[in-house]
């Protein structure tokens, strides 16, 4: 039965509407209700208050029955969840959806790992934020893959530098022209072995780097936020408030203002269009806990519900004018689905440091960026474009015994002692933009909401295959360079998905036959809908690019607020 | 705890006061008239509940610090193989009792029902402490997957068994609060972090990590 909104248009009226509440909306919410506009913010998941509603923050292995294993049981709602890491921890798997009540289909291949609650997945999340250049915003226009960037890296950089202040991100400022240096916290030093390695990677080869990560960890008091405490319990919600989420860092901000109305357990399953205004005039919305249908209205709506959820809003927003989907006119919609390959790596022991510890648990390790075709000297023509790296060095514990055939009480005793170094790093890899990777939605196979489900199609191909294949060669080489033991390397490339860096499915472009979004993230023929989350992005790059979907959104923010005042939207 | 809540109860009936002391004495007492705490396993037959008390003891034993029994590792092993581990693990570990129960009798020429940790101990030194270049046809045999022949089956299923044992009793063991938080060096919220230090100034390994 479907339930109809009976309430006046003016009771459910506002200036803007954000939807999802993750790293990008939950800037979309900030920015426009510090910009003065009465805002509509809406989350499909529960809400998630912050602190309150962090339950493992504070638990040790041993609080858990199971020291964090997820038990049968609990995993029966999470055969997708669970192809992560975290989505397959105690601690933290409160954060992933259930498989169950959020199904998506596959016809290759695809892990889609969500978190669908207030703060998504900004609770979550690596946390690592990059910097993209203009090696990456000409790159498709230089090799001719996908379309170009309707941006250069002066169009965003003074936004980075804006999100960045905000934000707090712990870091050093490298001078590496290709990720530019920005606006930093002092960064977490590297450990002993780390500056070992730094040391004798740049000094072996000429073009590599390796530096201490950069991450939304504030290092310095900030507002209400405490600094990192180093405990590295980031994405079980950080009591401090130290670690960037939307719960620390962006909804406050929203909901100071007096501005901002807020309403978790809200599925948009369409945004409305009105032929003859030509433009969107609301959302519709399913409350999850009545399942009423309610209309919304705005005059500028913010899609951030996640690259795949806000593209798969749009292919469902279907009208006369636009009978393939919102926006779709250059049938780009749901096509060029980007992530980051990984599984390429290397792991070694370290000799010669085993009077030297560490206090503490750095929320990351170092990172080694791209070197591969970044400039003439690097040029390789086994493949386009290139990775990088993060990993980390750390002494082994006791699970170092877990494998061998060791027992008794001198065996016992000697694992309660700090165990040999190991360094290891894994790649990130760009992924080109293929129009025929894609996502497409099934209204044969509906959710318990009655809305059509997600099917992907898409997988990573030649270029990603050699360059996985590359940076396992070179992640051996470089740790074989610092004086590693025992260097294994692998390459088993992750189906696409598991780097949870989609991207793609509505590209920002200079052209409206072949792109979704202009260079402000509107919608080329609809321009009071903005698209700011990782659907906008043109190519991929191999930086995480959560920092990224936080510029361009304050940016697209800016410019609405300044066309709402003009009454151009 | 059931039990603690009992004799609280009870002496609350009775007009004691009680401290930790005297309930720690109550329960001990109760305790010191069998050979072995009596425990419900979840997952493992009541038979084999002494089996499994005793060789966790055998693989982690008491020295200066505490034993597998003293953290309670080995009801770590059950609540895990009753609750985490997958029906295929659960079928290998059946298996891998009934294979260790008949190597036990064959290497103490004992009943099963006496093992004592010292038993055990010698069950161990005898499968498990075979030379490094020996290792590595262990590994091989286990990794084959169930091998043909009635002795080569028991060989696969023991080691199986002790393999997976060792792996989750190690993990009830250095993860339980009392050598999480008394042994090794623990420290929930570390501050600033520091990147290298004497290994001296913290001593054992970090519990966290």
């Amino acid at each position: 039965m479907i339930h109809i909104n009976t309430k006046f248009r003016g009771e459910v009226t506002y200036d803007a509407i954000v939807v999802g509440t993750g790293v990008s909306g939950g800037w979309a919410a900030k920015e426009l209700c510090e910009g003065g506009l009465r805002t509509l913010v809406l989350e499909r998941g529960r809400n998630v208050r912050h602190i309150q509603d962090y339950p493992t923050m504070n638990d040790d292995q041993w609080d858990m029955e199971c020291k964090g294993n997820l038990t049968q049981e609990e995993l029966k709602s999470k055969p997708k969840q669970s192809r992560s890491g975290a989505g397959r921890r105690k601690e933290t798997a409160h954060f992933f959806v259930n498989d169950l009540e959020n199904p998506y289909n596959e016809d290759k291949p695809f892990d889609w790992i969500r978190g669908y609650q207030v703060g998504g997945r900004s609770l979550i999340w690596g946390r690592k934020c990059f910097r993209l250049s203009d090696l990456d915003f000409e790159a498709n226009k230089r090799d001719g893959h996908g379309v170009d960037w309707p941006i250069r890296y002066k169009d965003i950089a003074p936004w980075y530098s804006y999100v960045e202040k905000h934000a707090g991100i712990a870091g050093n400022r490298d001078g590496i022209p290709h990720l530019p240096d920005g606006e930093f916290m002092p960064p977490f030093e590297l450990n002993c072995v780390e500056q070992h390695a730094k040391e004798r990677i740049e000094a072996t080869f000429p073009d590599r780097y390796l530096i201490t990560t950069r991450t939304a960890n504030i290092t310095e008091p900030k507002d209400h936020r405490g600094k990192c405490m180093s405990r590295h319990r980031c994405d079980r919600g950080c009591p401090f408030g130290a670690s960037f989420s939307s719960q620390s860092a962006t909804l406050p901000y929203a909901e100071a203002t007096g501005n901002m109305t807020f309403r978790p357990n809200s599925i948009v399953s369409q945004v409305l269009y009105d032929a003859d205004l030509k433009r969107a005039i609301g959302v519709r919305v399913i409350d999850t806990e009545t399942k009423d249908q309610i209309d919304y209205y705005a005059r500028i709506i913010f899609l951030n519900a996640s690259a795949m959820a806000s593209a798969a809003i749009l292919l469902n927003s279907r009208s006369d004018r636009f009978p393939d989907g919102m926006g779709n006119d250059s049938g780009e919609l749901g096509h060029n689905v980007m992530d980051h390959a990984m599984g390429a790596g290397a792991g070694g022991t370290m000799e010669g440091f085993e009077d030297k510890y560490y206090k503490g648990r750095k929320p990351g390790g170092f990172y080694v960026p791209r070197f591969r075709n970044t400039n003439k000297n690097t040029v390789t023509d086994k493949f386009i474009r290139g990775y990088g790296y993060q990993g980390g060095a750390k002494r082994s514990g006791w699970q170092r015994g877990q494998n061998d055939f060791g027992f008794g009480g001198d065996f016992k005793d000697n694992l309660l002692e700090p165990g040999p170094w190991g360094i290891g790093m894994g790649g990130f890899v760009e992924c080109l933009p293929y129009h025929e990777n894609r996502m497409y939605l099934n209204y044969d196979m509906l959710d318990k909401w009655d809305q059509p489900t997600i099917t992907f199609d898409a997988e990573f191909k030649e270029n990603e295959k050699k360059m996985c294949e590359d940076a396992a060669v070179m992640a051996a080489e470089m740790l074989e360079a610092v004086g590693a033991k025992n260097v294994g390397s692998n390459c088993k490339i992750t189906n696409i998905g598991l780097g949870i860096h989609e991207m793609g499915t509505a590209r920002m472009g200079r052209d409206p036959k072949t792109s979704v979004l202009n260079a402000f993230n509107q919608i080329h023929a609809v321009p009071n809908v903005f698209l700011t989350d990782g659907a906008c992005m043109t190519s991929s790059a191999c930086q995480n690019p959560s920092l990224t979907y936080m510029a361009l959104t304050a940016r697209a923010a800016s410019y609405a607020i300044k066309q709402f005042r003009n009454r151009i939207l | 705890m059931k039990r603690r809540k009992a004799i609280q109860s009870l002496c609350a009936a009775l007009g004691y006061t009680l401290t930790p002391g005297t309930v720690t004495g109550l329960l001990l007492s109760c305790e010191a008239k069998k050979s072995e705490p009596f425990w419900e396993p979840m997952f493992f037959e009541q038979k084999d509940a002494n089996l499994v008390a005793q060789l966790g003891e055998a693989f982690l034993p008491r020295t200066q610090t505490p034993g597998a029994k003293d953290v309670g590792a080995h009801i770590f092993v059950d609540v895990f193989m009753g609750k985490v581990s997958g029906s295929e693990d659960q079928e290998l570990f059946r298996k891998g009792v009934k294979a260790l129960r008949s190597k036990f009798e064959k290497i103490t020429q004992k009943p099963i029902i006496d093992g004592g940790t010292m038993d055990y101990s010698k069950v161990l030194h005898t499968l498990y402490g075979v030379p490094k270049d020996k290792q590595p046809t262990i590994t091989q045999l286990l990794d084959g997957g169930v091998p043909e022949g009635k002795e080569e089956k028991e060989n696969f299923y023991t080691y199986s068994f002790l393999r997976i044992f060792k792996k989750i009793l190690m993990m009830g063991y250095y993860a339980s609060k009392e050598i999480g938080e008394n042994v090794l060096s623990y420290l929930p919220v570390p501050g600033d972090y520091e990147g290298c230090i004497p290994v001296e100034s913290v001593g054992r390994a970090w519990s966290i990590t």
